[in-house]
């Protein structure tokens, strides 16, 4: 038991989820958190992420993720910290400088100022709303056997919402035989955008705004 | 006569309360800006550093009086940064991550600061490894880890306010467009670490080779007679704690504080903290340590190996304190 507690895991855990629009940012939810009187008790002062819901990325994009853990319970027990990010876009998000790795962090147990701690830093490429199947994702840290009696703690994750919804802006009545300027108001979804803008059926623009002749007769416009 | 002194009164208890209320605002505007704070000892430093150098230590002063940084020398074995880009990774450290370390940091220093605005110290240290290269076959991290850092200094106003440890083998840590510092995966760790720098008596204080030489000559009331270097202790000593050695013009008389077993030393080393340590009898020769291997899975136990120390500088130590 001393042995495996010589060691322990934290795995940050990213998945892709459509399902908190309108959530005002708070606090991600702890799942759960070990016994402060376990004496291998592991102290969080600052989890990735601390508010949820978390915002999906760009194309492209690549955010950052940091912890300080602190060992609060027999000081030396614990070598290594480890992160590693998952999203949903893959089983692994593909780090920085080379996307064909999933992003890790391993780092050590150290005494700075009579204190036992590790930080943990990722950096990797974006989730981008890819799989929408898992519905949140995790922040964990454990050790190697993962006991509900050992020093362990989970948060979870929510994410903002990813579904595209689209408004025209431009005028419903225009000024028979004018030029007129209608563009998109977009909430929601993961930039970048592509736009088509069909009048009675035919596309007419693939741009963020379509500017139309209004003749005289009605038409039906839609992006 | 009481009809006419009641005006009075209220315009004497009114101009009281405005009176009370502008001094609290003044007093909260003051305890709430993130002024400049000076270490108790750097402010003595200056005036009497030069009481407690000579020899050597005297002669190698710099025209501001102080003593040379540290630098990379010797046999690194890999290519490592320079102090220069030390500092850049360190601000870029600060831009990409500061976030999630910010309240630590205040809570280490002792208030927040103002991360946009912290600027590199000039006086970068290199902490040199105790071990021999990190053998081949585990993570990149310990790579990292069990070789040389840079200490660079971060300042807000003209308070040191944080100490980044940057790693010399950081070649592969690259600055994104935004400014921001770019990790690479895959393993990979080791390239920073950070303590907030607090300017209370006793903790993490500023890394100042002055300040150390002071403290010494004041408590043990003897001379340093060589340039101070930076040693960095056996892991898991961060490097962000390391001790700077101190050769003293004369022996002076410590007891060890576990043990109360007395000790004349010519050489004390000396914490951030100002706390004085004496090298231990024995000096290891290797150490044991564990280490995930590159071919093991990530959530594998880590492997045991052993690592050779090569430093020439004591690396295990017994704490004293002064008086027999």
């Amino acid at each position: 038991m001393k042995v495996y507690a010589r060691y322990f895991v934290i795995l940050v855990v990213a998945f892709v989820v459509s399902a908190c629009d309108g959530v005002t940012p708070n606090k991600c939810q702890v799942v759960k958190s070990s016994d402060r009187s376990n004496p291998y008790d592991l102290d969080f002062a600052m989890m990735f992420p601390a508010n949820c819901p978390v915002p999906l990325g760009s194309v492209g994009e690549y955010k950052r993720a940091g912890a300080t853990v602190y060992d609060r319970g027999q000081q030396g027990d614990f070598f290594d910290a480890r992160g590693e990010v998952y999203t949903s876009d893959g089983m692994f998000a593909p780090n920085a400088l080379d996307p064909r790795l999933p992003a890790r962090h391993v780092t050590r147990f150290q005494s700075v100022g009579g204190q036992w701690q590790a930080e943990l830093l990722v950096h990797y490429q974006a989730a981008t709303g890819g799989n929408p199947w898992h519905d949140s994702g995790r922040f964990r840290a454990f050790n190697t056997t993962d006991r509900s009696d050992d020093a362990h703690a989970e948060i979870r994750i929510t994410y903002s919402d990813a579904d595209l919804r689209v408004a025209t802006v431009g005028p419903i009545n225009p000024h028979r035989n004018t030029l007129t300027t209608w563009s998109a108001a977009i909430s929601g979804g993961v930039a970048p955008f592509e736009y088509r803008w069909h009048r009675d059926g035919t596309l007419v623009s693939t741009a963020s705004s379509y500017t139309g002749h209004v003749g005289t007769t009605d038409f039906l416009l839609s992006a | 006569m009481e009809s006419l002194a009641h005006p009075h009164r209220i315009l004497r208890q009114h101009f009281s309360r405005v009176f009370y209320v502008t001094m609290l605002l003044l007093f909260i505007l003051f305890v709430s800006c993130d002024r400049a704070v000076t270490h108790p000892v750097e402010q003595s430093y200056t005036q009497e550093f030069s009481m407690y150098v000579t020899g050597e230590a005297a002669q190698s002063l710099d025209e501001a009086g102080r003593f040379p940084v540290m630098t990379a020398s010797g046999s690194l074995g890999s290519a490592i940064i320079s102090e220069r880009r030390a500092g850049e990774l360190a601000v870029a450290y600060v831009r990409g991550f500061g976030e999630f370390f910010r309240e630590r940091w205040a809570r280490e220093h002792g208030r927040y600061f103002d991360l946009e605005s912290l600027r590199v110290d000039h006086r970068i240290q290199f902490l040199p490894t105790a071990y021999e290269e990190f053998p081949a076959g585990y993570m990149p991290a310990y790579r990292k880890f069990f070789g040389p850092y840079y200490l660079v200094t971060l300042v807000s106003g003209s308070s040191p306010v944080l100490l980044v440890a940057v790693s010399a083998y950081s070649t592969d840590v690259g600055i994104d467009k935004f400014g921001k510092a770019a990790i690479p995966g895959g393993g990979n760790g080791g390239e920073f670490s950070s303590y907030g720098i607090t300017h209370s008596p006793g903790g993490m204080g500023p890394l100042l080779s002055e300040w150390a030489v002071v403290i010494a000559g004041k408590r043990l009331g003897a001379r340093t007679s060589r340039v101070p270097e930076l040693v960095r202790p056996l892991d898991p000593v961060s490097p962000l704690d390391p001790l700077w050695r101190l050769e003293l013009d004369r022996d002076v008389l410590l007891k060890t504080k576990m043990g109360g077993k007395q000790v004349a030393a010519r050489e004390v080393f000396v914490s951030r903290g100002g706390r004085f340590f004496v090298p231990s009898e024995s000096q290891p020769p290797y150490q044991h340590i564990q280490a995930i291997r590159l071919d093991s899975d990530f959530d594998e136990s880590p492997s045991p190996l052993v690592i050779r120390v090569v430093s020439p500088a004591p690396v295990m130590f017994d704490e004293v304190v002064e008086g027999v």
